[in-house]
């Protein structure tokens, strides 16, 4: 029986858990009315969609960057991209896209932030927008926004902090003549995180003339630093062509005004860093105007027939490996051109043919490199000479005609000719490949001076076959078929060797006429000694073993009636097989009884054990 | 009583005396390598022997000495027209070798028939691949040829890969299998009686080796009697677009110029580059690299034609 309690009787517990039980149902279904419908609530407190459009600055110079703001309120989700309007007098870079969520007093408000960057390219007041933006059918737009640009020099006497240009050093070239293209960045404040876009020279062959160059430049009595960029242009073809105007975009280190005395304390590198001098850094879009070059065309009078087209300055050598030579060797012909052009275009140089001579081109060489202000270029040509008959030769003189721009006319530049001593070929086939160019024992590179055949095989060697003989066939075939012969051979031997070890019967078969034989044999050292017995013993073992062991059976239990019935079981004529028995019979009873014989007898039954051997033996 | 130990030595008896007949059978093919290398060490001897023929030579007996003797004393007599014919004699019945046709190279190189004297040396390099005078002068040839092409693939790399193949001859390649086909056998007669991890090795190895060497004779032996390269012989051949007078002239080859020969069609050839450049030739332009076709029995199957 339980104990009366205030607590422990069973009804007042189960009333106080289901009062429980009941309290904390109350307590969900409150709160549950109370969080379901506050989304509803809050988004019937949320902003409609509108669209704001601002801009960091609405007054800049032509090289300043304006950063335009297109905010999109009560919008948590991106809207689409907002359609600009159409901004020819700007370059527009888009930005990155932000969003923010506020709730202030129960209220939302939503909005995502698209940013643009505009660089001026002209001077003037200009608008900019409205700026549309669309989302589900619905078409908000923003205030239009004026912006004055104004020029880069708009303070008088105020000296830029920097600026950029370009230029070439021949206005008015001619066609393939090589100009100089410059690109300078000069500035007097620092600068950090420069890009330039590089113009496209349309209609010129463009080489780069190295890495860039800085250096210092005092202008309107400022110290700038300037960095050149030059490239060598080469027109393509007469006309006015145009180099467009390119911008650099970077940020200027601007130094905060302080006391004199503070600036010349800090006046130093490492705190003219814009964290540690105070200095802003503004973004500068700085731009160059366009530069027009005026190619001229080459002049058609005076152009000479072997005119290839290259135009500057050039000067031509030639040089020989060797001007003594035998008919049949080589030698090198060096051609080098060298001058400030389009050696490039100078595809071969003559001479393609040349009397008395074979003539193999090899691959013309090129070298470009700047020197100066200019390009230099250094093309080599090699040509391998074999002299095809003795005497003088003479390699005529190379020339190479070109327009000098600077003269403005053509020009032939030439080599002089070259005489060559060629000998006859040496009468005998003696060896003469090499021969040491320097003292004996110094080092030097041998030097060839001549190509012949070597000598031919006079040896023994030349009068074998080399090719396998028919009459030899047979050693081949017996190479290849007795290794596998053999093994073969040996393979089967060695099985049966194998089936012995396991199969007594048939050891016993095999053995059965051999071991008969020689019993009989030993029964024949007896067939002189009458009188004993052992003799027909030994003859009547001898057939029933050879019986037993063919038949695989016990040899010694056998009478002479079994053998007969092993042996017409076994497919042996009756009349046969009587007969084995009867003699078998006939043994036992000369073996066990007193019967006496004749020597001829002893004899004739040795004959006749030795006949039944023979036909058991062949029949079994 | 069965007598299981006679049989037994009976069997060991056979055993040894197959073992016995694989070593002498291996030892038979020594001597016939043997007489391969004597073939190769002979040769700088020869080459240096300088104008005066070898007395040996002089002394030898039959024809073929003869023949090669007044052959060779007419080379170097400056006699090369004569001493071609009787390289050529020699080769026409069968006396396929390669120092003749080295020699018989020299003589057309210094005839001035660089087509002719590169095929020979082709021929030659088939039976003498590591003689160092055919290597120097099928290098010389080649270097007055007027056409040069730059090859498509590195022969060499595929030279070095193969070094086997293109590094000896045809009788090296087929001595050398048969030992290896004997070493197989005896390592397959070994495990027939022993059975050991090393016998496994033995047995493996000189089984793919008898099989790599088997397979390159075969290959060398088809290069030499049925050859698929050939060298251009005349002076300068049209290659056409196909196998008659009327197609178009693609480019045009010089004496001198390898090839390798893709078909033949009514008398033309069609050839590769090793460039890439593929056309048609007449057959009586160029010569097959194939020394084996020369040979009296394969003669009707020769498609060289030296004229």
């Amino acid at each position: 029986m339980k104990p009366f309690t205030a607590t422990g009787c069973p009804g007042t517990e189960k009333r106080a858990r289901r009062q429980g039980s009941r309290r904390r149902r109350f307590l969900l279904v409150v709160a549950s009315l109370l969080i379901v419908p506050a989304p509803f609530l809050i988004t019937a407190h949320a902003q409609a969609l509108s669209v704001q459009a601002a801009v960091d600055k609405t007054e800049a110079t032509v090289e300043d960057q304006i950063v335009l703001t297109v905010s999109v309120i009560g919008e948590r989700s991106l809207p689409d991209q907002p359609e600009l309007p159409p901004l020819p007098d700007f370059n527009v870079v888009q930005g990155g896209t932000s969003s923010r969520t506020q709730i202030l007093n129960g209220r939302i408000s939503s909005s995502v932030e698209f940013n643009y960057f505009l660089s001026p390219r002209s001077v003037g007041s200009f608008t900019i927008g409205p700026i549309r933006v669309r989302k589900k059918g619905q078409i908000e737009q923003s205030q239009p926004i004026q912006i004055r640009i104004l020029p880069a020099q708009a303070a008088a006497g105020e000296v830029l902090p920097a600026f950029v240009e370009q230029k070439v050093d021949v206005e008015r070239p001619y066609v393939n003549q090589q100009i100089v293209f410059a690109f300078r960045f000069l500035r007097r404040v620092q600068a950090v995180e420069a890009q330039w876009d590089p113009p496209a020279f349309q209609g010129f062959w463009v080489e780069d003339m190295g890495k860039e160059r800085q250096y210092q430049q005092a202008l309107g009595g400022q110290n700038y630093l300037v960095t050149e960029i030059k490239k060598a242009l080469y027109p393509l073809a007469a006309g006015t062509l145009e180099i467009p105007g390119n911008s650099l975009t970077c940020k200027l280190v601007m130094q905060r005004r302080r006391s004199r005395g503070l600036d010349s304390f800090f006046d130093n590198n490492f705190l003219q860093s814009p964290f540690l001098a105070g200095g802003d850094a503004v973004t500068k879009v700085l731009q160059t105007d366009p530069v027009r070059v005026q190619v001229r065309p080459l002049p058609e009078g005076g152009r000479p027939t072997d005119f290839s087209g290259l135009v500057g300055a050039f000067s031509i050598q030639a040089e020989v490996g060797q001007e003594r030579l035998r008919v049949g060797d080589s030698t090198t012909l060096t051609l080098t051109v060298k001058g400030r052009g389009n050696l490039r275009d100078l595809a071969e140089l003559p001479p393609q043919e040349l009397q008395g001579f074979k003539i193999y081109p090899d691959k013309p060489t090129l070298q470009m490199q700047p020197e100066g202000e200019v390009i230099q270029g250094e093309k080599v040509f090699k040509k391998a000479l074999v002299p095809l008959a003795e005497g003088d030769l003479e390699i005529p003189s190379v020339e190479l005609s070109y327009f000098d721009p600077e003269e403005g006319a053509f020009r032939t530049a030439r080599t002089g000719p070259i005489l060559l001593s060629v000998e006859g070929k040496a009468e005998s086939e003696q060896l003469h490949l090499v021969q040491p160019s320097g003292t004996a024992g110094a080092g030097t590179a041998i030097q060839l001076l001549g190509k012949d055949i070597l000598p031919i095989h006079t040896g023994l060697a030349g009068t074998r076959r080399q090719i396998p003989a028919k009459n030899r066939l047979w050693l081949y075939l017996l190479g290849l078929v007795a290794p596998p012969g053999a093994v073969l051979t040996c393979y089967g031997l060695k099985r049966k060797r194998e089936r012995l070890e396991v199969d007594t019967h048939l050891v016993r078969r095999k053995e059965a006429g051999r071991k008969a034989k020689k019993e009989l044999h030993e029964a024949k050292k007896r067939l002189s000694l009458p009188g004993n017995p052992e003799f027909y013993g030994q003859i009547s073992r001898s057939l029933r073993g050879l019986v037993g062991d063919k038949l695989n059976l016990s040899a010694l239990a056998f009478t002479p009636a079994e053998v007969y019935r092993c042996l017409a079981g076994r497919g042996i004529k009756t009349e046969a097989a009587r007969s084995v028995q009867q003699f078998l019979e006939e043994l036992e009873s000369l073996q066990f009884g007193s019967t006496r014989e004749e020597a001829r007898d002893r004899e004739n039954r040795f004959k006749k054990a030795g006949a039944i051997l023979k036909m058991l033996n062949k029949r079994l | 009583m069965i007598d299981r130990r006679r049989m037994r030595k009976k069997g060991s008896g056979l055993f040894g005396l197959a073992a016995g007949l694989l070593v002498l059978f291996w030892l038979l093919s020594l001597p016939l390598a043997a007489q391969t290398g004597r073939d190769r060490t002979e040769q700088p001897a020869a080459s240096n022997a300088g104008s005066e023929p070898r007395k040996e030579l002089r002394d030898a007996p039959g024809e073929t000495h003869e023949v090669l003797f007044r052959a060779n004393q007419a080379y170097l007599e400056g006699r090369y027209g004569e001493a071609a014919s009787g390289y050529e004699s020699l080769l026409e019945t069968g006396q396929i070798n390669g120092h003749i046709l080295y020699n018989l190279g020299n003589s057309y190189i210094r005839m001035g028939e660089l087509g002719k004297a590169i095929l020979k040396y082709r021929e030659a390099s088939l039976f003498l691949p590591r003689d160092g005078d055919l290597k120097a002068n099928l290098q010389y040839a080649r270097s007055l040829r007027q056409d040069r092409i730059e090859a498509e693939t590195n022969p060499t790399l595929l030279h070095t890969l193969a070094f086997w193949y293109y590094g000896t001859s045809l009788r090296e390649l087929f001595l050398a299998f048969l030992a290896l086909h004997a070493l197989f056998w005896c390592s397959a007669l070994l495990r027939l009686f022993r059975r050991s991890e090393w016998i496994l090795w033995f047995f493996g190895l000189s089984l793919l080796l008898s099989l790599a060497t088997g397979v390159s004779a075969a290959l060398k032996y088809r290069e030499i009697f049925y050859g698929r390269t050939g060298v251009i012989l005349a002076g300068e051949v049209p290659v056409r677009a196909g196998f008659t007078q009327q197609d178009t002239v693609l480019y045009v080859l010089h004496e001198g110029t390898d090839f390798s020969i893709l078909g033949e069609e009514k008398g033309y050839w069609k050839i590769s580059l090793p460039d890439g450049k593929k056309g048609w030739i007449p057959v009586n332009s160029a010569g097959r690299v194939a020394p084996g076709s020369n040979e009296p029995g394969n003669r009707a199957h020769s498609r060289t034609v030296l004229d």
